[in-house]
């Protein structure tokens, strides 16, 4: 359609990231619709008599329903109109236009108005304004010592005793639970082993068994978990039995050097170099950890800070797309959608609308973190996108066979370009929400 | 014997052929297949007499039903024979026989 000189365009923000437009085209222009949609329809449309094409238009308008006209001058006057709306608005829409129809007549100007979604006006929060603390948790000799004691106890030995249950040893024996002076089944186990030792037995248990001998019963009164599957026994008194049948007591070797360089598999060669590698380790780790709660706890700060309007199509998309994942991993097992939906006892809407609240979220921070990018100027630059695909075809195999592929593919590129991005922006915040970081005191303090 | 002009003239014949004389002013309609030129005159004034035409001149043509197969062992029956006149008027106009208004 050639430019329409006068159709004219009023636009109003609507809530929910909405943009609302009034449209007005001039009847000269809805004339040439009727004109041009009549003169498709007599190329397509038999009359008795006439070859196609050839009736006269009246006719043909006389042999069409209105209606049926209409739809079509609509298809075909409406779509392009309201592109060339948005377009020269610089509208963008992240859905489709949902137009409704006014006016629209021969011979009259015709009138709709046009609703889409647009991408929101995120308002980032000002992140010098934000300070997020940076945890730092410690590491102490307890965790040290403990984390020492669990790798020594791979390596305990254990030996039948003949004596009392103590703490620490390992019983063998039958174990009988009676709800009611009923036994339960399936909570009853022969001859297995239990370990007298804090949080591995419930503390019933703990209490009853020590002092015990070969041959008598330890009994432990409890009360049923009010989440028992079993609802026969949700909340219940319950008694167990344990009919205790041998001792054994467990030897945790000392910490010697040789013990350390067994531990170690010989890398370490001493018990102090264990300890001081153990400690690393666990250093290492609470730092990652650290840092991973850092990240979330900072982009949770900007995301709070920051206002958006978060668009329903957005979200609907989002769901859509966790619903297509569902489908394939339950696909994989064998499993149809509307089972599923039998299974958990809700109708495919009730579970769509149980997804909302957390793919809005998503879509939220999605947002935030794509106006901070565009706010902090980070882009990364076509090298540094194609290096990021090789370190990611480094650590997927599966990736590797197409590196080639991947970095030529535009849409491929696309996706990497974006996760780069993501992740330089989180880097980003996270150095300028934290300050400089202070992993160097957390080290000094380790030495 | 006289008959209403509705039992004379049995409607507009619409074809391609038929519009083209239509665009030069000469109007064509099925009649009935023992009306004269003279009764199809009189019975066309009359029929549009509110529109006050007066008939110039009337063609007929004598047409033949075409021969069409029936049943499955190709036995033939025919479409019945039919009249068709062009009437030429020397006065007024007719619209609408051609779809619209």
């Amino acid at each position: 359609m050639t430019t329409p000189p006068d159709v004219s365009v009023v636009t109003e923000t609507l809530p929910g990231s909405q943009l609302g437009l009034t449209i007005e085209v001039p009847q000269v222009q809805v004339d040439g619709a009727y004109e041009r949609v009549l003169q498709r329809l007599s190329q397509r449309i038999k009359i008795g008599g006439f070859r196609p094409g050839k009736a006269p238009r009246a006719l043909v308008e006389a042999r069409l329903s209105p209606s049926a006209i209409r739809e079509e001058v609509i298809d075909t006057l409406v779509p392009p109109v309201v592109n060339q709306a948005l377009r020269e608005r610089d509208i963008d829409a992240i859905d489709r236009p949902q137009v409704e129809i006014q006016e629209l007549e021969r011979g009259r100007p015709a009138r709709f108005t046009a609703r889409v979604s647009v991408w929101p006006s995120v308002t980032l929060a000002d992140l010098d304004s934000l300070k997020v603390e940076k945890p730092a948790t410690e590491v102490t000799d307890e965790m040290v010592e403990q984390r020492l004691l669990e790798l020594r106890e791979r390596l305990a030995q254990v030996e039948p005793v003949e004596r009392e249950i103590a703490m620490g040893d390992v019983v063998v024996g039958d174990v009988r639970l009676l709800v009611d002076d009923q036994e339960v089944p399936s909570e009853s186990r022969t001859a297995i082993e239990l370990e007298v030792k804090e949080d591995v037995l419930l503390p019933e248990l703990l209490a009853a068994l020590p002092g015990r001998k070969a041959g008598e019963v330890a009994v432990a009164e409890l009360t049923m978990p009010e989440d028992h599957e079993d609802e026969n026994v949700r909340g219940k008194p319950g008694r167990l039995e344990v009919t205790v049948q041998g001792v054994k007591q467990k030897t945790v070797p000392e910490l010697t050097d040789e013990l350390a360089e067994q531990l170690s598999e010989g890398e370490q060669k001493t018990a102090d170099d264990l300890r001081q590698a153990v400690r690393r380790d666990l250093i290492e780790q609470s730092r990652r950890i650290d840092e991973l709660s850092y990240e979330q706890a900072v982009v949770r700060t900007v995301v709070e800070a920051s206002g958006v309007e978060i668009p329903d199509s957005l979200v609907d998309r989002e769901v859509d797309r966790e619903m297509e994942d569902m489908e394939r991993r339950l696909g994989r097992q064998g499993l149809r959608l509307p089972r599923y939906f039998e299974y958990l006892n809700k109708t495919e809407d009730e579970y769509r609308a149980s997804l909302r609240p957390d793919a809005a979220s998503r879509v939220k921070v999605d947002l935030v973190l794509e106006e901070a990018g565009r706010q902090l100027a980070i882009e990364p630059t076509e090298d540094e996108v194609t290096e990021y695909i090789r370190e990611q075809a480094d650590k997927d195999a599966e990736l590797k066979g197409q590196l080639e592929q991947l970095s030529g593919n535009e849409a491929a590129r696309g996706y990497f370009r974006h996760r780069l991005t993501r992740l330089k922006v989180l880097e980003a915040l996270v150095s300028r929400l934290g300050g400089d970081r202070d992993d160097k005191a957390v080290e000094a303090k380790a030495e | 014997m006289s008959r209403s002009p509705m039992q004379v003239i049995l409607g507009p014949l619409v074809t391609e052929r038929s519009y083209s004389l239509y665009q030069q002013g000469r109007y064509t309609f099925r009649v009935a297949k023992d009306a004269t030129k003279p009764e199809i005159a009189r019975a066309l004034e009359e029929q549009y007499e509110a529109q006050g035409v007066k008939v110039g001149a009337v063609n007929t043509i004598n047409m033949h039903g075409k021969v069409r197969r029936t049943g499955r062992r190709g036995t033939t029956g025919r479409t019945a024979d039919w009249k068709k006149a062009v009437v030429t008027l020397k006065q007024g106009r007719l619209e609408g026989l051609f779809g619209g208004v």
